[in-house]
């Protein structure tokens, strides 16, 4: 038992009010610092070129580690005497803890420090996390959260990168594929269907210039998918692109006389 | 006037001037500033458009525009008088291109001058050797439609013998590129150089040799030369802000006239740097797209603005963005940019990310 008091007694500084103080200072000071660059960086974005925009929101995961490990570095020095020794006794006394009362915590938390490096996802980035689709908006400690198009803020936690699959529809790009869909009717001719809806999609004044626009058909039980695909210039157009390319495209159809095919309603008036 | 460029470049080497790296920052910061709506440019001028109309005598008469003219005409000629007259030559196709704050007759004028058959409808005319068409106007329309009559136009005349040059604006060039064969069809494609500090320093010169332009935010003289460049920033920043455009940076030297009478010690000019206007704030999403669609097309009729744009335009927008100089009405309420407002439009499209082509 003595032992191990000393032990603890090592390990500890002969630390007074006054370092406490310090430590608590230095923790709300870098506390402070992160709200701030929280705060400021998201919207200075905004107001930056759309090419700097997710690069500028990319910096806040990063300031919060960084201001993590600076906070850290000052912190402990000030609490803890530093030898081997203690370093290892601090580490298994810390692995106990979270092994037992944080678990899920940590995980989250791990998980999100790997993301900060492997990036599956970043600020900005649309993303399809299970059943919900929506832009990063923040980068937390535990967990991230996404904006879907209805404006629903959903939280999910780092620690689903694990075990999902993290489909990232821009991957740090400042565009996305769209693909606006068309079933029709299988039995009627589909020459001239593709540079119809090329023209469709290259005239539409969200278009980016620089990509490629295709057109893609298979059949299908109730008909053939036509699937106009293309990129938009500004990512956060991606619905109104969507919506353009549907409501001219199926319109163009329409007057060159392609049977769209509608399907009978089998909710009952329900849905 | 040995600072002017001597020859057109070709659109892979086109480089606009640029401002002296700390005044990168600078400008940024300033823009940063006035997106928060924290004014800035103290010291500057805060001439706006309607202010503009009080100035009634242009410093800069129609003899610089002359000589600009003829400068470029030149440039024109060596460029593309030999590959005129050639009898057979592979190259059919040609382009010259002008940034959208040229003058919009710049090339009718020129092939009116030189007896060039011009096609100012934009119909292919199988009949004649070499033509010029001085617009591309009529083959930018962003509408299936309007593709229809560009791939006809296309077609008819790879099937003609008639060597044509287009001539246009870049933005058009770059939408025609994309959206039809003509950039296969094209072979060479110059663009009129841009003119830096120095060759606007000349252009300056040409009806003022005797007269002093000082800088309102420095005080200093904008044409003293030190060592091989200008000592004071403001035609660097001038050449810079215009993209090299020397009919925009001209006006804009005509529009920051400041003060004249008030400040005129010493028989100096005072020139202040020029306060672009900002999109309305609430309606800037609509504006950018507004102003993108009219670059295009270079004229959009009232009637087509609902088919060129995505999303409605709110009444009073086109009003609101003439009266900001933006853009200009016809009578009939055709809308047009302000050419010398045209680098400026294309920053902040720039900015937004909307495609804007190579130049």
């Amino acid at each position: 038992m003595e032992g191990r008091a000393e032990q603890i007694k090592t390990l500890l500084n002969d630390f007074g009010t006054w370092s406490v103080l310090q430590a608590a200072g230095i923790g709300l000071l870098f506390f402070l610092i992160y709200k701030a660059v929280q705060f400021v960086l998201p919207r200075l974005a905004e107001l930056l070129p759309a090419k700097l925009r997710i690069m500028v929101l990319n910096a806040v995961p990063l300031s919060r580690l960084v201001l993590m490990i600076a906070a850290l570095t000052l912190i402990v020095p000030l609490l803890f005497n530093i030898t081997v020794e203690n370093f290892v006794l601090v580490l298994s006394a810390l692995g106990v803890a979270l092994g037992f009362a944080l678990k899920d915590f940590a995980t989250s938390a791990f998980a999100g420090l790997v993301a900060v490096f492997e990036k599956p996802y970043r600020s900005g980035d649309w993303v399809r996390i299970g059943p919900d689709y929506g832009e990063v908006i923040e980068l937390g400690s535990r967990a991230l959260k996404l904006r879907t198009a209805d404006d629903d803020v959903i939280t999910i936690p780092h620690s689903r990168i694990w075990s999902e699959n993290i489909i990232n529809a821009n991957n740090g790009e400042n565009t996305l594929m769209c693909v606006a869909e068309f079933l029709i009717d299988p039995a009627r001719p589909a020459t001239g269907i593709t540079g119809l809806l090329t023209d469709v999609a290259l005239t539409s004044p969200y278009l980016d210039w620089d990509r490629p626009v295709a057109v893609v058909m298979n059949n299908e039980t109730q008909g053939t998918r036509v699937r106009l695909r293309a990129y938009p210039f500004e990512i956060r157009d991606q619905f109104a692109f969507i919506s353009d390319l549907t409501e001219r495209g199926r319109d163009a159809m329409i007057a060159a006389g392609v049977r769209i095919v509608s399907l009978p309603d089998f909710s009952g008036g329900k849905g | 006037m040995q600072h002017l460029p001597d020859a057109l470049v070709s659109i892979r080497d086109f480089a606009p001037p640029r401002t002296r790296a700390t005044n990168r920052v600078r400008d940024a910061y300033l823009r940063l500033r006035k997106k928060l709506h924290i004014e800035g440019n103290q010291g500057d001028s805060a001439l706006v458009p309607e202010d503009l109309e009080r100035i009634r005598d242009p410093i800069l008469g129609p003899e610089t525009f002359e000589r600009l003219e003829s400068h470029v005409f030149d440039l024109l000629d060596k460029t593309f008088a030999a590959w005129i007259d050639e009898e057979e030559t592979p190259h059919r196709f040609c382009a010259c291109l002008h940034q959208e704050s040229a003058p919009d007759d710049l090339f009718a004028r020129w092939a009116a001058a030189r007896g060039h058959d011009i096609l100012a409808d934009g119909k292919p005319d199988g009949r004649r050797r070499f033509a010029v068409l001085p617009s591309l106007d009529p083959l930018c329309a962003r509408d299936p439609e309007g593709l229809k009559r560009l791939r006809q136009f296309c077609d008819k005349i790879e099937g003609q013998k008639t060597k044509l040059l287009f001539c246009g604006s870049a933005v058009q060039w770059g939408f025609l590129r994309r959206v039809s064969p003509l950039g296969l069809q094209v072979t060479d494609v110059r663009v009129i150089p841009p003119f830096d500090g120095r060759a606007l320093a000349d252009l300056l010169g040409i009806e003022n040799a005797s007269r002093q332009f000082r800088s309102r935010s420095s005080g200093a003289d904008i044409l003293k030369i030190k060592g091989n460049e200008l000592e004071d920033d403001y035609l660097i920043d001038l050449a810079a802000g215009v993209r090299g455009c020397p009919w925009a940076a001209l006006q804009m030297v005509n529009r920051s006239v400041s003060s004249q009478q008030d400040a005129d010690d010493a028989g100096a000019t005072w020139l202040a740097r020029y306060d672009w206007p900002g999109l309305p704030p609430q309606h800037a999403r609509v504006s950018r797209f507004l102003l993108h669609a009219v670059l295009i097309h270079g004229e959009l009729a009232p009637q087509d603005l609902g088919s060129a744009l995505p999303i409605p335009v709110p009444p009073g927008l086109v009003r609101a963005l003439a009266g900001l100089g933006y853009l200009q009405l016809a009578e009939d309420g055709a809308v047009r940019i302000v050419p010398c407002m045209a680098a400026h439009i294309r920053r902040v499209l720039s900015e937004a990310g909307f495609p804007l082509g190579e130049v």
